[in-house]
Parts: C-alpha cells; structure tokens; sequence
C-alpha cells in the first residue's frame, strides 16, 4: 500500500563529501551526511526515533548505525532490495509514521566504493550465474540494452544521448564528479566493454554517502526550516533476482511501482516537472520513462534522442548528473530522493527547474530486479 | 515432513552437469519445465516434480560481447537462450572469435569443461553456434 498523500514530507536532506574520499569509512561517510540531514531539518539526533539503512556492508545496518550515531529509535527498516532500498524505506517508513510507530525518520546509506574498490555484497553471485561467471552488474543490463535495440530499433546513438544529458546537467552540479563535454561521437568511439556499451554508458564508483529526514506533514509544516516535501504517493514491485528469471528484459516492475504511485499521488506523468531515474547503465532511463508512462513501450529512445532530458529538453531528467556523472556510491537512489526534493525546494541552483512541483524519484535495484517510485509535491501540491 | 530426494536440487544440477547433462525442473502435473529447479515454489509443489536433461535446443534471446581490457584473450560473449522446453539459462559461449550471435540465433547447449569455469570443480553449460561441427 501507499502511505496515505501527503502525509508524511521530507524535511531535511543532505550529503558528505562525494567523489573520492581516501581515509574515511563507509560509516563515516554516512553519519556525515546524516549530520547535514539533521541539521537541515533543524532537529537533533535526540529527536530521530525511526531509521532506516541498507548498506553493502554490514549484516545488520540499522544495529550499526543507530549504534553508531548514538540514537535508539523507536522503528528501524533494514529493508536491502539494492539500489531502489531507499524508495522502499520512504514508503515504509512514512507507514510507520502514520501509524504512530515514529515521528523523524532518518534514511541514510553511505559507501567507500570507490577507495575500497571492493563491492562487497554487489557481488553475490547466484549459483546458477556461477555457471557463467558473467561481469556483474553490468552484463545483465548489457543484455537488456541489446534486446532493447533488437525489439524495438533502440539505437547506439539514442543510449549515448543518455551519457550526454547527464554530462550536462553536472556541468550545473557544484558538486558532481564529471564536468567535462561529452558528446554522442566520444561515447561511441569509445572500445566496447560490454556491447553495446562503452564506459560511458556505466555509472561512476564513488564514495560517498547521502541521507534525508521523513516527518509528518503537521511537524513539518509546524517546525522544519526548509519547504517542506510531501510524499504524494509511494509503491514497489520486483519480479527477480537475477536476470535469467526477468521474463521480459524490455519490460520491468516500474509498469506496477509507477502506476501505483503516480494513483496514489492522483497525478499522472504528464503532471510530473522534473524526473529522477535511476541511471546505473544508460538504458535505464530509456527503460524507466516507457514503463512509468512518460512514452509508449518502446519509444523511449526516440524520448531521450535530440537532447529529450537534458537542460531544455521535453522533461528534464536526473538534474543532478545522475548516477553516470554525478556520483554512485555503490546504490544511487538516495540521492535520487536528495535531488528531486532539492528541486522542489527551489534550492537546485544553475540546475534549478523553473516552477517544479511535482517529482518523480524512482529506485531501480538489483538487475532491472526491484523497482520502486516514489511521487514528491512541493508545498501547496498537498 | 518427508521427501524423496536424497540431495537438493542444486546438488542433482550439479551431479548432472558432471555426467554430461543440464538438468531442468518438470512438474509432473502440468509438463511445465524451470530453470533454476527449486525445492517447493509457486506452481511447483514439493516433491511433486522431477529433473529431465533439457534437449540442448534453443535460441538467443539476448547477448553481449564482455571485453573489459580491450584484449581479445580475455573477450567472451554472454547469452541469455530460451529452451526449448520454455525456461531461459544464462550461459557463455564456446567461443567468441565469430560476430556476437544476434537475438533469434539458433545454438546448441553443451555441457563441457571452460578454463575460467576450473574453479568450479565441474563442467557448465556452453553455447555452441549450429553448423559446422554439426
């Protein structure tokens, strides 16, 4: 079920530093950013009694982390689907707010993927993909993109025009990792490393950490410093684990996360201002925008063609340079949340979407395995 | 609380695949056929299925050409193949000196020994173009 509309809102967002951060540890990352979070809602540890976390690194994450941040909440959520967890925890946890089991809750994950170079649980393979040993993450979604392309004439160029908005969005992120140009011609002239893709079409591995505070809508609107963000709507679906069990790799649970969602918020796409996809491999978005009903199955490519989603395009899509130039700390999609709440607020900067009120954060996890959506309002959307 | 089975059904793929076959799942209800075998699962009733070698028949659903280092020595392509028998396995190819298969491509599953597979202590599936050697 979806937590009730607008019951809940995010009042407080925040990161670490982002990138490459040799010496620091997952953990330390991620109380980091828990700390801005907090002090962005204008609350204190004290006052946190729920939490969720879902790290790669720890067999019981919200035991460490509550631990580690010296707070006991009340409600804790260790729910791990991958990249997608933090969706889940904002639909759970806004539940549990409702229903009286907390009242601040602190969703929160951070990772030193990029100085460890160690993906620690990313690389748990199912015995039956021992039997080929296959490059993971990366293969499954290679696989997609290649069926992508044969069902529906997705072509090479359509994927790096992905590559190429991203680039640019980061170009306005004070804080991403890539910022020189790209083009369509680099993209493709780069070596295939997993066909169809070059490196480009893959995500950064980065360290860093992100976190955001979930209130009631009447304590946000009562006391939090910043506008708050309501949760219109929230759902979560997933058919597999791993990619021989995806039926259709044209086709993913975000057809039942977003219609749920998008019925609970009662907006449609057409209503949505700005759009946060997860982008772990360029065919996501693509993916993405036809199963959330943005385009029809199979015109995702022509979406994104000819600067579709890049600055001034027809939907402005991960504004922030997404997980492809942005950063990706191992999982993304905390920071998707980070981002379509930033623009919401109006504090997005050089990036900023004139107007938005209404968003779109939607986790993918796993390999094309879990999705989640959730639908954001700015005030007065409530 | 009793089943036939002396070994789980990973063990028996296992064993399988040592003696030359890759194993899947019919339940001996309906004829339908899974891959990966599970113990009990929706449709597949505990006890109530049994392990047949699959007919090595199938077709390319989607493929990808994996070469991390830019080295033709360490390429190899990786496909996903619809069986005949209707479930789809993950597998690598024999080779990957010709053009990555396209999706709709014939193949042959064969159960044979893979250096990069030595680890492993038993042979796996691979996927054999049709022609030639045929």
């Amino acid at each position: 079920m979806s937590p009730s509309r607008a019951s809940t809102a995010i009042v407080g967002v925040g990161h670490s530093r982002l990138g490459s951060v040799p010496g620091y540890t997952a953990m330390e990352l991620l109380a980091e950013a828990a700390q801005h979070a907090v002090d962005d809602a204008g609350l204190n540890f004290s006052e946190i009694d729920g939490l969720c976390a879902g790290t790669f690194y720890h067999f019981w994450p919200t035991l460490s982390v509550a631990e580690y941040l010296r707070i006991q909440p009340t409600w804790s959520n260790a729910d791990m689907v991958g990249g997608s967890s933090f969706m889940s925890h904002v639909q759970q946890a806004a539940l549990a707010i409702e229903a009286g089991l907390c009242r601040n809750v602190l969703i929160a994950y951070g990772s030193d993927a990029r100085s460890r170079r160690d993906p620690v649980g990313l690389i748990e393979l199912p015995w039956t993909e021992k039997l080929a040993a296959p490059a993971i993450p990366l293969t499954g979604y290679a696989l997609a993109a290649t069926r992508h392309m044969h069902e529906f004439g997705t072509t090479r160029e359509q994927l790096a025009e992905v590559a190429v908005a991203s680039r640019k969005w980061a170009k306005l992120n004070p804080h991403a990792t890539l910022k020189n140009d790209l083009t369509v011609d680099q993209v493709l002239a780069a070596p295939q490393i997993a066909s169809p893709f070059t490196k480009f079409d893959c995500c950064l591995v980065s360290d860093g950490a992100a976190a955001i505070v979930l209130s009631s809508g009447a304590e946000a609107r009562a006391r939090a410093r910043k506008k708050p963000v309501y949760v219109l709507g929230a759902a979560s679906a997933h058919t597999h684990r791993e990619i021989s069990q995806m039926r259709s790799l044209t086709s993913t649970a975000a057809v039942e996360s977003g219609r749920r969602a998008f019925a609970a918020a009662g907006v449609s796409p057409a209503d949505v201002d700005v759009a946060q996809l997860y982008d772990a491999f360029t065919i996501n978005p693509i993916l993405f925008l036809e199963d959330l009903g943005f385009c029809g199955k199979g015109e995702g490519g022509a979406f994104v063609a000819d600067g579709g989603i890049a600055p001034g395009g027809c939907l402005p899509v991960n504004t922030s340079g997404g997980g492809l130039s942005f950063v990706h700390p191992g999982a993304f999609g905390l920071f998707c949340l980070a981002e379509a709440a930033i623009q919401l607020r109006g504090d997005a900067g050089d990036r900023q979407v004139a107007g938005a009120e209404i968003a779109v954060a939607h986790g993918n996890g796993g390999t094309l395995s879990h999705q989640s959506t959730v639908v954001l309002g700015a005030p007065g959307t409530e | 609380m009793s089943t036939s089975q002396a070994i789980g059904p990973q063990a028996q793929v296992v064993e399988g695949l040592r003696n030359g076959n890759l194993l899947l799942q019919r339940c001996r209800f309906t004829g339908a056929h899974y891959f990966y075998p599970r113990s009990a699962a929706a449709g597949i009733r505990l006890d109530e299925w049994e392990l047949v070698p699959a007919c090595g028949r199938g077709t390319v659903y989607s493929a990808t050409r994996i070469d991390l280092k830019g080295d033709p020595s360490s390429r190899y392509d990786v496909g996903l193949v619809d069986l005949e028998e209707g479930p789809r396995l993950l597998a690598r190819f024999s080779s990957s000196d010709d053009e990555l298969p396209a999706p709709g491509t014939p193949v042959r599953v064969r159960i044979g020994d893979a250096a990069w597979a030595t680890h492993l202590g038993h042979p796996v599936p691979l996927l054999d173009l049709l022609g030639g050697e045929e």
